[in-house]
């Protein structure tokens, strides 16, 4: 009687701490799942600034294919006031027209997109993001021209098949401006005109908002929250 | 102590060497998967640990950016917000000021609300090297900045410095403890920096600040090495003894 006890409470016992085991690993379970989620949250940041970057190194050097590949199919890209350019076709044939025509740059050509101040903000699900960049860049044509442009971009992202795409980039311009000059003689109206490229082949929609250029003010409005606060921030344009 | 429990039960109640070895197996079965659970939890909560700061890290780097976006449109209110209870604003040689409300309204010496027209206020911030305190509680951040400004009626300027900074994260969001500017140089626009160099401003008469600037130094063509907030990340020591330029007036030999 005795006997037959002692193995239930050792059977039970063992029962007990197996179920204590199975009870740990499933909280370990989750808690390396929701690792995961975290470290995939911080490795889609890192991916939607190499995504950008690269963005501006192949603008930068004329390679419009390959800046268009970085779109989703159903991609947009809108620069200044020339519109919506919907579809890697369309962003290709735009992006290559907006700067002369030809595959790469021209001769004396210099076209530096510059992609700072990356302040990345991943959804919950972990499955798109948005993204504020300053757009800083040195653009002109040897012996004819030479501008400082001055820019925000807002742009949207998306992870479709474990690869980070750009959803819509949305370049608001600030000022064009001539290196000569400089911005403080912009007159209103100057740093921001509508580019013969978009003229020649229009968008596919119209601009989704009218601003006006420096001098006057001009803040693109803000996807993301105030990062304290956490209460959205509005626009002026 | 459970396990011991059992033990001291079944030692009493029998001596049998079958049950005896039974419960010895049971015993070191238990304490391995006791010891293997520890060793897995404890690597698991070292891993939590080190995903929590690269996360600190990139909060850090959105609150440095977004600071930026803010201060260059005038959004004062947004900017004064971004800093702890008792964070402070330091801009060059024009003082120290304390707190969301002094913030505020100092920043008002760089424009108007919002700005208005012909008022330019780019301020960069890029390059960063942020180093998150192994506890998560607080950071530092070196910051390069290129300056494009312009105001109404006035030439515009160039400018480059470099920001120190440090922030704290409170109730588990990050705010900027203290942001310091050190303006690198100045110019005039239509000169450049090698026909124009600008001085800073000192404090405001409009608006003192509330502690005198913790650092005095000429901008170009003077040199001064802002002291780095983080060590070497080779040797790992801390950068002592930087050559600073000597100046009979600050003192500085």
């Amino acid at each position: 009687m005795k006997r037959v006890t002692l193995i239930g409470l050792v059977c039970a016992s063992l029962c007990a701490l197996s179920l204590q085991a199975a009870h740990a690993n499933g909280s370990i379970d989750a808690e390396i799942d929701a690792l995961t989620a975290r470290v995939e949250k911080l490795e889609g940041t890192r991916a939607v600034k190499k995504l950008q970057r690269a963005f501006g190194y192949y603008v930068d050097r004329g390679l419009w294919g390959e800046a268009a590949d970085l779109f989703t199919d159903d991609g947009m890209i809108e620069i200044g006031i020339d519109g919506v350019y919907v579809g890697k076709e369309r962003i290709r044939e735009y992006l290559k027209r907006l700067h002369g025509g030809k595959e790469g740059l021209i001769y004396g050509q210099l076209n530096e997109w510059m992609q700072f101040q990356p302040a990345v903000f991943i959804s919950r699900d972990g499955r798109s993001a948005t993204a504020r960049w300053r757009d800083h860049a040195m653009l002109g044509q040897y012996k004819k021209h030479a501008e400082w442009r001055d820019g925000i971009y807002e742009n949207k992202y998306v992870k479709e098949d474990g690869i980070w795409k750009i959803k819509s980039l949305h370049l608001y311009v600030n000022f064009v401006a001539p290196y000569e000059k400089g911005w403080a003689r912009l007159k209103p109206g100057e740093g921001l005109v509508q580019s013969e490229a978009s003229k020649a082949f229009p968008p596919d929609r119209g601009p989704t908002v009218r601003y006006r250029p420096f001098p006057e003010v001009q803040v693109p409005p803000f996807q993301a929250p105030n990062p304290v606060t956490g209460k959205p921030v509005k626009g002026a344009l | 102590m459970k396990h011991f429990g059992c033990l001291s039960l079944i030692r009493s109640s029998s001596s049998r060497p079958a049950i005896e070895g039974l419960f010895l197996v049971m015993l070191a079965f238990s304490s391995a998967t006791a010891m293997a659970q520890t060793s897995l939890e404890d690597r698991v909560a070292a891993y939590r640990e080190r995903v929590a700061r690269l996360e600190d890290q990139d909060a850090v780097e959105n609150l440095q950016a977004m600071f930026g976006y803010y201060f260059d449109k005038g959004l004062w209110s947004e900017a004064a917000d971004l800093f702890a209870r008792n964070g402070s604003f330091e801009y060059g040689l024009s003082g120290v000021y304390i707190g969301q409300e002094r913030i505020r309204r100092a920043m008002l010496l760089f424009g108007p609300q919002g700005l208005s027209q012909g008022y330019l206020n780019n301020h960069m911030q890029l390059q960063p090297i942020i180093t998150v305190a192994p506890n998560g509680r607080a950071a530092t951040g070196r910051w390069q900045g290129p300056v494009q400004l312009s105001e109404p009626g006035a030439n515009g300027v160039w400018g480059v410095g470099i920001y120190e900074n440090e922030y704290v994260k409170e109730g588990g969001v990050w705010k900027i403890s203290k942001l310091h500017f050190y303006p690198t140089a100045f110019t005039d626009y239509d000169r450049g920096w090698a026909r124009s160099l600008l001085p800073m401003k000192g404090p405001s008469a409009l608006f003192p600040p509330d502690k005198p600037p913790t650092v005095v130094y000429r901008s170009m063509p003077g040199n001064y090495i802002p002291p780095f907030s983080f060590n070497h990340p080779v040797t790992g020591e801390p950068l002592k003894n930087l050559p600073q330029a000597a100046d009979s007036v600050t003192g500085r030999k």
